[in-house]
């Protein structure tokens, strides 16, 4: 079970467009249930001293949006 | 200095014999690992090989080449562009993880954004590759590299191996050329080199070919490790780990199988071959 870290909207909001390290940003979305979350890889690799707070996220099972099959 | 930043290196492992010219590290070979800071000698050695080997093979010099060798192990040295580091720097989101091994993408949200637009850049809507090298093996529905406009009517891509079948399209609507998959490892090349002759490539061998006419050059950035798929919908997130990406003008068969040679001894010399 995969799982990703939970986040208010408003730490959504604070996150996007901005770096977790050097050369790579925070990517939130939205799972099934509509709540915004990041990647555990963001929350361990993360070393900017403004988002270190990513690392004490509640974790919670990832549950993707069902996607249709591309080749249709 | 000669080459490298690393002149014991250089005594040490012969790199003046080998190069084409005799006159020390490849130019180009040596631009790129300043660029991403490369500072282990094997993978020095691997990048000056890949240079030559492209040259050698001619398709350095292919139109609008770029090729990500995915090495250094960091998120900044996976980043660059082997033929011109100043060009098309991959700018990565989400939960990307880079290691010796190459690029990892998680499946949930990571990505790869090349800046590489085809209709900015002019590429033609008739002469265009995307490869993938997989050291994964997976069976889910994913898409490793490419995009598609607002209406589906323009798109790129390699997604491989969705319930046992690789699937390539090349600046077509939505109709794909295809094999059977018995496993998703290997390198990918999706490619086009007519309005009407598409064809898709394992491992150096020409697996799928088609008629499917183009119908535009993608106006949008290819994308890594998921779709970039204009319309906001489903971006299917790759699960595999990459060991070289390129794209560029479409390749003839020969090209295509050198290309394949050239990265496979890479890959190879770096001992991540799959």
């Amino acid at each position: 079970m995969i799982q990703v870290g939970l986040l208010t909207e408003i730490q959504k909001d604070e996150l996007v467009g901005q770096l977790y390290d050097d050369d790579s940003y925070f990517n939130p979305i939205q799972d099934l249930n509509d709540n915004w979350v990041i990647s555990v890889e963001e929350m361990e690799q993360c070393v900017n001293p403004d988002y270190l707070w990513v690392k004490d996220l509640d974790l919670i099972p990832y549950e993707p949006k069902p996607t249709p099959p591309p080749f249709e | 200095m000669i080459g490298y930043g690393n002149s014991m290196f250089l005594a040490t492992h012969g790199i003046l014999a080998r190069t084409a010219s005799g006159g020390g590290v490849d130019p180009d070979a040596q631009a790129f690992i300043t660029a991403a800071a490369i500072t282990d000698p094997t993978q020095q050695t691997a990048v000056n090989q890949l240079v030559l080997d492209l040259k050698s093979f001619g398709l350095f010099t292919l139109p609008n080449l770029v090729v990500y060798p995915m090495v250094g192990g960091t998120n900044t040295s996976t980043s660059f562009n082997l033929v011109n580091p100043a060009l098309y720097q991959i700018t990565w989101n989400g939960g990307v993880v880079s290691s010796n091994n190459g690029v990892q993408f998680n499946g949930v949200n990571a990505y790869g954004n090349t800046g590489f637009n085809p209709t900015t850049v002019g590429t033609g809507q008739n002469s265009f590759h995307l490869s993938f090298y997989s050291r994964t093996n997976s069976n889910g529905t994913e898409i490793e590299i490419g995009g598609q406009d607002a209406t589906g009517a323009i798109g790129s891509l390699i997604e491989i191996r969705t319930s046992g079948t690789t699937y390539y399209r090349i600046n077509s609507a939505g109709s794909y050329i295809t094999h059977a998959d018995a496993n998703s490892l290997g390198f990918y090349i999706s490619n086009r080199t007519a309005s009407n002759v598409v064809n898709g490539w394992k491992n150096g061998v020409k697996l799928a070919t088609g008629t499917t006419v183009s119908s535009g050059n993608f106006n949008g950035d290819i994308w890594i490790g998921a779709w970039n798929n204009l319309n906001g919908a489903a971006k299917y997130y790759s699960t595999k780990q990459s060991a070289a990406v390129t794209m560029g003008a479409g390749l003839t068969d020969t090209q295509a199988a050198n290309l394949r040679t050239a990265i496979q001894t890479f890959n190879t010399t770096l001992g991540r071959q799959v």
